[in-house]
């Protein structure tokens, strides 16, 4: 997939400007912008692809603004193990319609924080690739907004490092940078990505730490007990400790 | 000769005590450690001085190695006090919950592939010998030692862990520590009050997202919580997960997290394996009336039950 095009079709219409200045003053979690006049025939495979790729999993949706497929949507989600709830106040997903100016190729874009995602690597870009070669326009755009639960602790700096209890080393959150780190069973690989922590590869036989998701926020870990690995996002904790 | 005036006297001994009193209360501070134990990480925080932590993490690791040497699967003295005790223990809750709470679910455990990590949805057939060889009430205890069926085996997996905190706490609070916790993985007791002289603030994860579903406030208090996304595997689309209905052999599908708070951490390490797989927790919290429960189902609901909890907003 061309990247100009890509980002040119995400930015060229006339609406989808002001969507996405709206979205960094909400800041849901994720937001994802779905051009097609039959949302439903692509929400059921992005959802779950969705789930695969971060920590969003199914819970209750809801609709901020009538829809005409709004059934069809209704269907399609419920399918997929998620709930229709009237009330938006408590529902993890929001969906929301609005009409395009000017008809364009059906394409989706996801929307995190304030960065565009760029799915070219990732399993979606098969799916964009169809819609884009479908030889469809369409006139609407579906607006889908993820909330996570709420979050009392802040971004952290730093991610602190212990090996057997030992602290090991503090990466800035700010610097991508990967590490290597031999530990008591093996060897850890730690990536800095985007502000955020992550396994990126471990020497345990289990690889619970390599599919832990991607950490930010104060008091935040991975944990790999094999290796007697601990990375904490280290910063102020709204809890004292955590059970679960 | 230099005398020294009963004013100057009762001055030098009064910056000497302030002084004792400081450096005393400069020694005792908030000191947090770590250790690797049940196959997670423990967590400790506590108010002692610095000259004692070395001792303390001694008497912690010591407790943890102790109950893990005789409860881990394939290791267990039948005739140790120690079995005998959490044997006790174990069997009021199976009494009292009706069998939803069983040591005894070890061949159900093994036949999912849960101890071997060789995980396989077994045939209905298979299930039906396995549970069998299921159930507390097949057990003896004769001459002070547990006497099992062939082919029965135990699994302390469900309380083992809860009943090391809360010996591991009453121990440091014996020793003379006021305040702190100690986090096994997600049991844990804490006593006193935190550093902000407050009540501890304890985040319950949220079972499929981050962050937390709810913050509990509490004071010597004990929690533990089963999830099922701590140890599971999928197949064709189900999530099959550790936590295993001991009356119907299959893993229990209709909640995702259950937390438990109460007096001892070893009540509510056995309440919430019991709560996640029962029909009617609620029925089972009436008998318990200083435990509650956060529980979250498989649709995103969390529902509280037992006794109220006290909980932060964020």
């Amino acid at each position: 997939m061309d990247r100009r095009r890509f980002i040119k079709t995400v930015l060229s219409t006339s609406l989808l400007t002001p969507l996405l200045a709206r979205a960094r003053f909400v800041e849901p979690d994720l937001t994802l912008y779905l051009i097609s006049d039959h949302p439903e025939d692509y929400l059921p495979e992005i959802m779950v692809e969705l789930g695969a790729m971060s920590s969003f999993s199914s819970g209750r949706f809801s609709f901020l603004t009538p829809h005409p497929s709004e059934n069809q949507i209704k269907t399609a989600l419920t399918g997929c193990g998620w709930a229709y709830s009237a009330s938006p106040s408590s529902t993890g997903l929001n969906l929301s319609f609005a009409a395009l100016h000017q008809s364009a190729r059906p394409s989706f874009t996801l929307v995190r924080g304030r960065n565009i995602m760029d799915v070219r690597s990732r399993r979606l870009s098969r799916l964009w690739k169809q819609m884009d070669n479908s030889g469809l326009v369409s006139a609407s755009v579906t607006v889908a907004s993820f909330n996570g639960p709420k979050q009392p602790s802040a971004q952290g700096r730093t991610a602190a490092i212990s090996t057997d209890g030992k602290k090991r080393a503090m990466l800035a959150l700010a610097k991508d940078q990967t590490k290597r780190f031999d530990t008591p069973g093996g060897e850890v690989v730690v990536g800095i990505e985007g502000g955020r922590a992550i396994v990126l590869a471990s020497t345990c036989r289990h690889k619970i730490c390599q599919s832990a998701p991607a950490v930010s926020l104060a008091g935040e870990r991975i944990i790999c007990a094999p290796n007697r690995f601990l990375l904490e996002i280290e910063g102020h904790r709204f809890v004292d400790t955590v059970t679960g | 000769m230099l005398t020294r005036s009963p004013v100057r006297a009762g001055f030098g001994l009064f910056i000497f005590l302030l002084w004792a009193s400081v450096s005393c209360r400069v020694r005792e501070r908030w000191q947090s450690f770590t250790l690797f134990s049940f196959d997670t990480l423990c967590e400790v925080q506590i108010f002692c001085s610095a000259g004692q932590v070395g001792a303390i993490q001694e008497e912690i690791r010591n407790v943890f190695a102790s109950v893990e040497q005789h409860f881990s699967p394939g290791r267990q003295d039948l005739a140790s006090p120690l079995v005998i005790e959490l044997f006790q223990q174990s069997r009021r809750v199976f009494l009292e919950t009706g069998g939803l709470f069983d040591i005894s679910v070890g061949p159900l455990v093994d036949l999912w592939g849960f101890s071997s990590k060789e995980y396989r949805v077994p045939r209905p057939e298979e299930i039906e010998a396995a549970l069998s060889l299921v159930g507390m009430d097949k057990i003896r205890l004769e001459a002070n030692r547990l006497v099992l069926q062939p082919g029965m085996k135990l699994d302390w997996g469900g309380i083992a862990k809860g009943w090391a905190v809360d010996m591991a706490a009453r121990s440091l609070r014996n020793a003379g520590i006021t305040r702190g916790f100690i986090n096994a993985g997600g049991d844990l007791y804490c006593w006193g009050s935190n550093p902000e002289g407050k009540e501890w603030r304890i985040g319950v994860k949220h079972p499929r997202q981050r962050g937390y579903i709810r913050v509990l406030s509490v004071k010597d208090t004990g929690v533990a919580t089963s999830g099922d996304y701590q140890r599971y595997f999928e197949k064709d689309g189900v999530r099959y997960c550790h936590i295993l209905n001991p009356t119907t052999g299959y893993p229990a599908h209709e909640r995702t997290s259950v937390t438990v708070f109460g007096p001892e951490a070893t009540l509510c390490d056995a309440l919430s394996t019991a709560l996640f797989v029962s029909p009617d927790p609620a029925a089972i919290l009436k008998k318990y009336p200083d435990y509650g429960a956060i529980i979250a189902d498989v649709h995103g609901e969390v529902a509280l039950m037992g006794k109220t909890p006290s909980l932060v907003s964020f």
